[in-house]
């Protein structure tokens, strides 16, 4: 290439305008990194820069007068002669690589392998001088290692927006659902026609999920201790990659016809609980790269899984205890009944015919008051029972809820052993449509709750207002209080608050599920504030049947 | 500007030729049958072609190739599709395995040129009919909302404050896939090209 050198810095002769225009060029092409090159109207190549004879073989000496159509015979070919023609129209033409490939033919006597594989991209436009063309400029661009970029750049993109899937799908809890997504996802990823989730249960592996694209995957051989995923999770660490089953016959794959196969452990908290499992009839289907993305997949879709299945122990849970609870219930319900009628009968006869003596009369009192407090019990979990089956019916007949409190006040407080209740009652009738058992219920629950939970105090507030059409009833206590972080669970099934388990309050937790879920019922809300060692308000919310305004009614 | 009958028609059977030119050579690109509309002229106040292209392509990013030619006819071309289209009709022409949903660089260069080949084959009609020669600009790629380059134009040209907007949708049959092209002229280059019209009688 020497001598092209020296012939380039040989200086054009400059006999016209036309002639200055292709020197200032010349000089100005060889200060670019691309390809420039330059031609007449006829297309005889009028320059061409450095960057060219780097990159074609052909040096300035070689091609310079000489025509276009000549030096490049395959331009003809790919139809780019049309391309500057018009540009000797006046046309700019934009070439890019993803259509054409590779717009430079390169000569095949050229050594280096790597420049065949050049991608450029062009931009052809005409040369105007004084209104008139007087030839065509040519300047490519060297794309190759930004299309490597940009592929690559996919490929991270890909990548990442699987992992987000699949991190994002563990939030569905849903494990059929989870591990669908998580097969589909990796085979998209990858690029692969079969991916396969295989758990571990009792010892035994099953196929959990699998991808749905005609491929087969023989059940049979999940059986066999050779089949890859039965081979990774006794491995238990990282993963096996088979590129070519054909040349081995240790390991087997799920689809007979697979070629290469991979398999990943799922481990949690070191344990396995199975394998992500990839195949492709194609031989070395993945990469190291993609090997790497899997284990990123499996460690993820590992979490994932497991959460999934205590999301779904747990429910499982709750329904055999919610089953039991509700058999129990209606098994203990009979018999009690029986005792308790039993001995209201005992009591009553015993009182009219002073058949008991003094100390006997106790201890029935005894059995009484505690085989109420076990009725009271029972019918609490029926009734959440029946919630949770959405079994509890609310009648809806209008009623006056002061009488209805006025009436609840009094039962409750001769119930009371040491307790009183301070009642701020307006004095109009508050008529509301509802279960009038149900809301004496609910109230009952509220007063008898604010007794239990103020052992060291005797007062209870009891403080009804209106508030435009909506009548507001605060049940205030000044005992235990809640603590603030169990204040968003107090209104849950089995919920109880820490401080009062460590007071030996009894109770189950179910009171307060079941009345909250009976306002809800009317329409109405409830809520509690709570200050520790400081007391408790309730505020039961419920619609009015008419709005109270200065004692009158008015529709 | 009012332009009269024989004016109408002949600009529209002009701009017919010159748009099914662009539709035969997409069809060439892609292989696939191209549905195009009967364009639209309009001489309209500059400022209204906002309101009217916001019927046709919505808030949605828009790609737009966008060429400038001068000479005895000069103004803006305009080859408009709605990202997902771009995205679309580029995957259809390259043969990439690993088809994207997003426009990179390589792309785009392959929707400038698709624009350049299209926007070319339609302008350089009225260059041919009318004998006048037309100089094009490099073509630019635009990703943004349509609006801003709009302005960009109306702020650009002084004397533009009508022009002649032609309009057409065009209609990829096997893969939904449609757009726009969308012609603007300052008036003193409609004043040259109705004048050219007259010629032609």
């Amino acid at each position: 290439m020497n001598n092209i050198t020296a012939k380039r810095s040989t200086p054009m002769d400059i006999d016209s305008d036309k002639d200055l225009q292709f020197a200032t060029l010349h000089w100005l092409q060889e200060l670019t990194d691309q390809g420039v090159l330059t031609t007449d109207a006829n297309l005889c190549i009028r320059g061409w820069n450095r960057w060219l004879e780097l990159h074609s073989g052909y040096c300035t000496a070689d091609v310079l007068g000489h025509s276009l159509l000549e030096v490049y015979p395959e331009l003809e070919r790919r139809r780019l002669d049309r391309s500057y023609q018009q540009a000797l129209n006046g046309q700019i033409v934009m070439l890019s690589q993803r259509l054409h490939r590779y717009l430079l033919p390169m000569p095949p006597t050229i050594p280096h392998a790597n420049f065949t594989r050049m991608l450029q991209s062009a931009q052809i436009a005409p040369l105007v001088s004084d209104g008139n063309i007087i030839g065509t400029v040519t300047v490519i661009e060297d794309v190759t290692e930004r299309e490597a970029r940009e592929h690559e750049l996919q490929r991270q993109i890909t990548i990442l927006e699987g992992l987000h899937e699949v991190s994002r799908a563990i939030l569905s809890l849903d494990l059929p659902q989870y591990l669908q997504q998580l097969v589909e996802t990796t085979a998209n990823i990858l690029r692969v026609p079969l991916v396969a989730v295989v758990l571990k249960q009792h010892n035994q592996l099953r196929i959990a999920a699998s991808t749905h694209t005609g491929y087969t995957i023989d059940p049979s051989r999940i059986r066999l201790d050779s089949n890859i995923a039965a081979q990774a999770i006794s491995k238990g660490q990282s993963s096996i990659y088979i590129g070519n089953l054909q040349s081995q016959n240790q390991i087997t794959a799920l689809d007979p016809t697979s070629s290469s196969a991979m398999a990943t452990p799922l481990i949690v908290e070191n344990t396995v609980i199975g394998a992500l499992v990839i195949e492709s009839q194609q031989q070395h289907a993945l990469n190291t790269d993609d090997q790497r993305q899997v284990v990123l997949l499996a460690s993820q879709a590992a979490i994932g899984i497991y959460n999934a299945q205590l999301y779904q122990n747990a429910q499982d849970a709750i329904q055999v205890r919610d089953s039991f609870l509700s058999i129990a219930s209606h098994e203990l319900k009979t018999p009690l009944t029986s005792l308790l009628g039993s001995a209201h009968v005992l009591e009553r006869r015993s009182r009219r015919e002073g058949s008991m003596n003094e100390r006997d009369l106790r201890t029935l009192q005894v059995i009484l008051r505690q085989a109420n407090r076990l009725n009271d019990m029972v019918t609490s979990l029926l009734d959440s029972s029946r919630l949770q089956k959405g079994q509890l019916n609310i009648e809806r007949i209008p009623f006056d809820l002061r009488e209805l409190i006025l009436r609840m006040v009094h039962e409750a407080e001769s119930l009371f052993d040491r307790h009183h209740v301070v009642l701020d009652l307006p004095d109009q009738p508050l008529m509301i449509e509802g279960d009038e058992l149900r809301l004496e219920q609910v109230l009952q629950n509220l007063v008898q709750n604010a007794a239990k939970y103020s052992p060291h105090k005797d007062t209870i507030y009891v403080k009804v207002h209106t508030e435009a059409d909506k009548v507001i009833i605060e049940v205030i206590d000044e005992g235990i209080g809640i603590p603030r972080e169990a204040q968003p669970m107090l209104f849950s099934q089995f919920f109880r608050a820490e401080n009062a388990k460590t007071q030996h309050i009894n109770g189950f937790g179910v009171g307060l599920y079941v009345v909250k879920e009976i306002v809800k019922q009317h329409n109405g809300s409830i809520s509690v504030q709570s200050e520790e060692n400081q007391g408790s308000t309730f505020r039961v919310q419920l619609p009015l049947m008419y709005e109270l305004t200065a004692g009158k009614r008015s529709s | 500007m009012i332009l009269n009958d024989y004016q109408q028609d002949a600009l529209s059977e002009l701009i017919n030729i010159a748009f099914s030119r662009t539709a035969a050579s997409l069809s060439d690109l892609t292989g696939q049958r191209v549905q195009l509309n009967a364009p639209n002229v309009k001489v309209r106040p500059l400022n209204e072609l906002t309101g009217i292209l916001d019927d046709a392509v919505s808030q949605e990013d828009v790609a737009t190739v966008h060429q400038v030619f001068s000479g005895p006819l000069s103004g803006d071309a305009f080859l408009l599709l709605s990202y997902s289209d771009a995205v679309k009709l580029t995957n259809l022409l390259t043969d990439i395995p690993q088809q994207s949903n997003r426009l990179d660089a390589s792309s785009g260069e392959v929707l400038t040129e698709v624009g350049n080949i299209l926007l070319n084959a339609s302008l350089s009609i009225f260059g041919n009919i009318l004998k006048m020669h037309i100089t094009f600009a490099v073509p630019r790629l635009h990703l943004d909302a349509i609006h801003a380059l709009l302005e960009s134009i109306m702020f650009d040209s002084e004397e533009v404050r009508y022009a002649m907007i032609v309009f057409t949708s065009f209609h990829l049959r096997d893969s939904s896939i449609s757009g726009y092209l969308v012609v603007i002229l300052g008036i003193t280059s409609l004043e040259a090209l109705i004048q050219s019209i007259e010629e032609l009688r």
